[in-house]
């Protein structure tokens, strides 16, 4: 397995990068840039710019999100911030504020 | 064996040289024998081979050999070829260096630890 | 989860601090300062380059910079550490390497002090680069948009095969290998289909 993990009791500040996936069940603050999936569990919190490849929300994230190749905002997720996707999923229930910018690559 | 009541991983070798625990030696020991100390000594121990510090030992001494296990007391400088041992309920200050250096559990030691970790001092930041 | 502890994986690198009221493991690199109320461990590709403070140490990996530990420090076989270390009880394997100075005192050490719940007024040790986009207002609900279902949905099985490049057989080389992360943000953002 190679997931790096933000324990719920765990607080990063600063720049988390690298080709693991990261799972928030904390509180990270400052940069997320991933070559791979970000997922975020309730009760996790995001508070920062995130790139990653899919971004999965179920807990709170307060940033921007650019580059991701998918999105998706589960029931129990809240992301206040501008979305730049490929493709995007708010589930029913979700909080959502913000601009979303679809990248349209083909058709 | 006067030294074979002393707990210690000592206990089961035969040392030819002890400094025994009412012995105290001031000034330069140099030897080619396992030395076993249980008195004390102050000054400079140049062996090639081991010193064993007893638990009952003191030594306050330069130290220059292959080997050095401490169970007792040692305060000063150690330059080991192999292999420093501090065993559990010893007690040391000083500075030690040497490829091998094992600290067990119990064991405590304050001052500066020598050893080669590949890691270079000058990393650029 | 609730429970889940907290993991560096191998090719992950974290620049900043880790405080944490919860086990800590580092398989990938850390470049600043971890703390924790509980046990930081850095595994044996691990790389800590900065600061520890916690109340148990175990490093199996290499740690470059200083250790404080309130209960116990363990510098396994594989374990390497260059910079000081102040604990009151303190292991060292045979195979174990330590340059630096190591404090051993059993006095009531000064409790480890961690932050976990956020801050709003210290910047990441200056070293974030990128200014985070953070809204504070008082959030409302969206517009909820109709899922468009099976669109995306596919091709999202969890990615549980993405590489993970061991960092590189490093055992003691003179400058330990990034685990090369170092990709820039546009080429994450040109780079994604």
């Amino acid at each position: 397995m190679a997931d790096t993990i933000i324990g719920s009791k765990t607080r990063v500040n600063g720049v988390i990068s690298g080709r693991d996936r990261l799972v928030v069940a904390g509180l990270v603050e400052g940069q997320v840039a991933m070559e791979a999936d970000v997922l975020v569990e309730a009760p996790g919190r995001v508070e920062a710019s995130v790139r990653a490849q899919g971004v999965f929300v179920h807990g709170t994230v307060n940033g921007e999100v650019a580059g991701a190749a998918k999105v998706e905002i589960a029931t129990d997720g809240r992301m206040i911030g501008d979305v730049r996707t490929g493709r995007i999923l708010i589930s029913d229930g979700a909080v959502f504020k913000g601009r979303v910018e679809m990248d349209v690559t083909e058709g | 064996m006067f030294w074979s009541d002393n707990p210690g991983v000592n206990m089961s070798r035969d040392f030819e040289a002890v400094i025994g625990k009412d012995i105290v030696i001031k000034g330069e020991i140099e030897g080619t024998q396992d030395l076993l100390v249980e008195g004390r000594v102050e000054g400079t121990v140049r062996l090639q081979s081991e010193l064993v510090v007893g638990p009952a030992g003191l030594v306050d001494a330069e130290v220059e050999g292959p080997a050095m296990t401490v169970e007792g007391q040692f305060n000063g400088t150690a330059n080991c070829g192999d292999l420093i041992t501090l065993a559990a309920g010893c007690h040391g200050t000083g500075e030690l260096k040497a490829p091998r250096i094992v600290i067990e559990e119990g064991a405590a030691f304050t001052g500066t630890l020598n050893m080669e970790t590949g890691i270079q001092d000058g990393r650029g930041e | 989860m609730a429970d889940r502890i907290t993991e560096i994986g191998p090719a992950s690198l974290v620049k900043g601090e880790i405080e944490a009221q919860e086990d800590v493991s580092v398989f990938g690199r850390v470049e600043g300062i971890v703390k924790s109320t509980e046990t930081v461990t850095i595994e044996e590709e691990g790389l800590v380059d900065g600061e520890i403070e916690a109340a148990n140490v175990v490093v199996a990996g290499v740690m470059i910079g200083n250790i404080r530990a309130t209960a116990r420090v363990d510098v396994l076989e594989t374990g390497v550490v260059q910079g000081d270390i102040a604990t009151p009880v303190m292991v060292l394997l045979d195979g174990g390497a330590i340059k630096g100075r190591l404090v051993m005192d059993d006095s009531a050490p000064e409790p480890v002090r961690v932050n976990t719940t956020g801050t709003r007024s210290r910047p990441a040790a200056g070293r974030v680069t990128g200014q985070p986009t953070v809204s504070r207002t008082a959030p409302r609900p969206a517009a909820q948009t109709k899922s468009t279902g099976a669109t995306g949905r596919a091709t999202v099985a969890a990615r549980t095969d993405v590489k993970s490049r061991p960092t590189a057989s490093r055992r003691y080389a003179e400058e330990p290998a990034p685990v090369e992360t170092s990709r820039r943000d546009t080429d994450l953002l040109d780079g994604n289909d």
